[in-house]
């Protein structure tokens, strides 16, 4: 059992909606001072007991960029750095689900 | 006491609009149902010579989002090079709070989103009497209204869309069908007529009043133009008053490549009042027009 600290940011180019993020399962309360550009979450405490399970959906109009990464506030490192346009697997939405080192 | 409590207002909220929440997909009037593509962004109408401004908030947690923030909008009676003439600030401004929320939708890409908005509108402008002294007369309008409205993202194949729809009452006047007017002083030199002193206004039947306001939008971002040009529709009805009419129109809109809901530029083909009911022009044509819209997001 080891509590890790992450900072999560997903940045659309335009209007990314209903984003939902989940570490281990667990929902992270994502704020905008934008409208919903920029969606952040700057100190997330998660119990990883051992590779780190991530999942991402938004929702958009197609063809709006997205980045989302994931870093882990004790070495800086992004666990996840992906990137993506809205509607690339199913119309108005996009979706990550991936399991990495923590 | 009064106007300077009211340019103090405006100055103090400018800076905060800077940041800007407003929607783009704006009718000839500047006027939309359409809340959830709007971002950083500030909007520049033809239609009514008009900038609006705004600022939103957001969060969401297992993908339910709320959302809330303020629009501003500012025009000029005169047009926009007279808004600040002589150091006489006197545009005409709307100022709204708006809040709303999404439903949890099960279907991938598809979003439901309420709303509520409520707020005031003000202006002040000369009427020119139709009397002896044909004067221009400085009169002021304090208006307001609370407003209802729906927004749904979706998609029609692979092209994305967005639907808007919403209801509003409120106290509103007709200074937009009032016609422009100009007023000069003469002077007689010799053979030549000198005109000074210039001073605008508006000359018709002035009403102000109780109205209902419908408003339907609908947007296409059609994959077969690459998915950045939108192109939409719009019916804007008023019901309960003696100036109400309704409007109908086509816009096309031309987004960032990487963002198409964010709009850089677009036209929008209006017909004003369809059905005549304001017995103002029995011409149809000439109750047509179009205008243009730019944004900037950043």
């Amino acid at each position: 059992m080891a509590i890790q600290h992450y900072k999560i940011e997903l940045t659309g180019q335009g209007n990314l909606i209903q984003p939902e993020v989940k570490l281990e399962g667990n929902s992270i309360h994502l704020t905008s001072s934008n409208g919903g550009v920029k969606w952040t979450n700057n100190d997330v405490q998660v119990d990883v007991p051992g590779q780190l399970h991530v999942f991402m959906s938004c929702n958009g109009i197609n063809h709006t960029a997205w980045a989302f990464t994931v870093t882990n506030k004790s070495d800086s490192h992004k666990a996840v750095d992906e990137s993506g346009v809205i509607g690339d697997k199913s119309s108005g939405y996009s979706e990550i689900t991936k399991t990495v080192n923590p | 006491m009064k106007n300077f409590r009211s340019k103090l207002c405006l100055f103090l909220i400018l800076p905060v609009c800077c940041l800007s929440q407003t929607s783009t997909l704006q009718d000839k009037s500047g006027e939309s149902s359409i809340t959830v593509l709007g971002n950083k962004t500030l909007v520049l109408n033809s239609g009514d010579a008009s900038f609006s401004a705004g600022v939103a908030f957001a969060n969401a947690i297992g993908g339910k989002e709320s959302l809330w923030g303020i629009d501003l909008k500012l025009k000029s009676n005169e047009g926009v090079s007279k808004l600040f003439e002589g150091f006489n600030f006197k545009p005409k401004y709307a100022l709204s709070f708006f809040v709303g929320g999404y439903l949890t939708s099960h279907r991938p890409g598809v979003t439901h989103f309420f709303y509520g908005s409520a707020g005031i509108n003000q202006s002040n402008f000369k009427l020119y009497t139709d009397t002896l002294s044909a004067t221009l007369v400085k009169t002021d309008f304090l208006g307001g209204f609370i407003k209802g409205g729906y927004n749904r993202t979706a998609s029609w194949g692979t092209s994305s869309t967005v639907l808007g729809a919403s209801i509003e009452y409120g106290k509103y006047d007709n200074l937009t069908d009032l016609d422009d007017v100009d007023q000069y002083h003469t002077t007689t030199v010799g053979r030549n007529v000198v005109l000074s002193d210039k001073a605008s206004g508006f000359k018709g039947a002035y009403m102000k009043g109780g109205m209902m306001k419908v408003k339907f939008d609908f947007m296409v971002y059609p994959t077969f133009l690459g998915g950045t040009v939108g192109v939409g529709s719009f019916y804007r009805g008023g019901i309960g008053s003696s100036f109400a009419r309704q409007n109908i129109g086509i816009g096309l809109f031309a987004g960032n490549a990487k963002a198409p809901g964010n709009i850089i530029g677009g036209f929008v083909f209006q017909v004003n009042d369809v059905f005549n009911q304001l017995q103002k022009e029995a011409d149809f044509v000439k109750r047509t027009g179009i205008s243009f819209v730019a944004g900037y997001n950043f």
